[in-house]
């Protein structure tokens, strides 16, 4: 009886176990059938929004989508409590940038820093990717004009409209090593039609590095420097620095809210390669915000 | 235009598509926005790429000036012979009745006006000190670059010859 009984229980574990195999052998079918139907996989978020903190990020704006962007930077903390830490002075850039393609994308925009309009347009070139096509980078292309909207003082109409353009050439190259960590190289290129002084230049080259680094689902820690390739400080009409950013992504459902501390006031390329005055070391470092709300208009 | 993913795909005898794709043609399907679906291979159009390419060329004439050569020094700054009426005045017009006007002043300078006579003498020296970027001021003409050494040249120069109303 004591055998039968065992015999029944082995004969059943028998049974029971033989389905696996069967099991196993759909899933490898359905897996190889997956293999061959084998799809490339893009990286997506390298970073959360189309800037790191002041410059381009790889990110763009997808096809139908359209970016309403208000940026501040304030005066400066070290100008003291009396002007609230550099609140009382407001610095404004609002832009307005639409993906034509996804990887296409325009913008517009209007700030305080030498009253600029300015213009955009990113390519996206290379996009990071895995799987039947390998790409260890991203890669994008963007351009954009800079047209200085002040009153100029031109006692003899030697300075006319080109005069108050500046062109930036920028190419992005960035890397989601992990999910948490991306990274970026900006080789950027300045040209100003006019400076202040015979000594200064009119072409500024620029190497930038900005990286993101996850906090939580939601908070990414973001800093961006740029390193100038420019005369001697001494020999410049006015001194510029090195653009450094240090700030923080928040992430809210179709926001993208970015608080900053830079020694820079403007939020254009032209100004924060060309102008950037302030020193870290000094504290003249500018409390500063990004919003970014996405609308989808075409579907 | 072709599509450049169909001369991939399509063997070609035309010299120029030949090249085309021994030069690019390997490279052409691994960039990022080839979608692969079975057989077919959608890439970028060419007459798209042209188009956005002519977008770049937007950017036409470039110049290497500099204001220091278009506006000579000799020409204009005379700090020797300064008048309130006629040389800091403009300058002060020019560059901040935007918010330090009578009429500006209470919203957007801070209730400091710059216009009458009596009110730039009693705040000369935090206008030098403003405009000089100095320590301890709030840089102005806020929101722009530093003014010329000229300009700042002049007030100064009527601060030390006594701030007259001349």
């Amino acid at each position: 009886m004591y055998i039968l009984y065992r015999q029944f229980i082995l004969f059943s574990l028998i049974l029971l176990f033989q389905q696996f195999p069967v099991l196993n052998g759909q899933n490898l079918d359905s897996l190889l059938m997956e293999q061959m139907e084998e799809s490339t996989e893009f990286t997506t978020a390298t970073f959360k929004a189309t800037r790191i903190l002041n410059g381009h990020s790889i990110e763009r704006t997808n096809e139908g989508q359209l970016d309403f962007r208000i940026s501040h930077r304030f005066g400066t903390i070290n100008s003291g409590a009396y002007e609230f830490f550099g609140l009382d002075q407001a610095h404004i850039h609002l832009s307005l940038e639409y993906g034509i393609r996804d990887w296409l994308m325009v913008g517009i925009g209007r700030g305080t820093f030498e009253k600029t309009v300015n213009g955009f347009t990113k390519f996206s070139i290379l996009r990071q990717s895995k799987g039947l096509r390998t790409m260890p980078v991203s890669l994008s292309y963007m351009t954009g004009i800079y047209v200085n909207g002040l009153k100029l003082d031109n006692p003899d109409n030697t300075i006319e409209f080109h005069h108050r353009l500046s062109f930036v050439h920028q190419i992005q190259i960035a890397r989601k090593f992990t999910p948490g960590f991306s990274f970026q190289i900006t080789p950027s290129y300045l040209h100003q039609n006019l400076v202040a002084g015979a000594s200064d230049p009119n072409d500024l080259f620029a190497l930038g590095a900005g990286s993101r680094l996850k906090l939580s689902k939601r908070i990414s820690l973001n800093a961006e420097y740029f390193y100038l390739f420019k005369p001697d400080n001494e020999t410049l009409t006015t001194a510029i620095y090195n653009p450094l950013a240090l700030g923080i992504d928040i992430e809210t459902g179709g926001h993208v809210f970015q608080i900053i501390l830079t020694n820079s006031v403007g939020m254009e390329e032209n100004a924060f390669l060309g102008h950037t005055s302030g020193r870290w070391l000094d504290g003249d470092i500018h409390i500063g915000f990004n919003i970014s709300r996405v609308f989808q208009i075409k579907k | 235009m072709p599509n450049l993913c169909n001369l991939y795909h399509k063997p070609s005898t035309h010299l120029v598509k030949k090249l085309l794709i021994s030069i690019l043609g390997s490279r052409l399907c691994d960039l990022g926005h080839i979608q692969i679906t079975g057989s077919n291979c959608t890439f970028i159009p060419m007459n798209k790429m042209l188009v956005a390419l002519g977008m770049l060329l937007w950017i036409t004439g470039c110049y290497w000036d500099n204001v220091a050569t278009l506006i000579p020094e000799g020409q204009s700054c005379d700090t020797l012979d300064v008048s309130f009426a006629s040389d800091v005045i403009p300058i002060l017009s020019n560059n901040c009745y935007g918010c330090h006007s009578n009429a500006n002043a209470p919203d957007f300078g801070n209730g400091l006006s710059l216009e009458d006579y009596a009110d730039v003498t009693t705040m000369s020296a935090r206008i030098i000190g403003a405009i000089n970027h100095d320590n301890g001021f709030v840089p102005m003409p806020q929101g722009s670059q530093k003014l010329d050494s000229c300009k700042i040249g002049k007030i100064e120069a009527w601060v030390n010859q006594g701030s007259l109303n001349n």
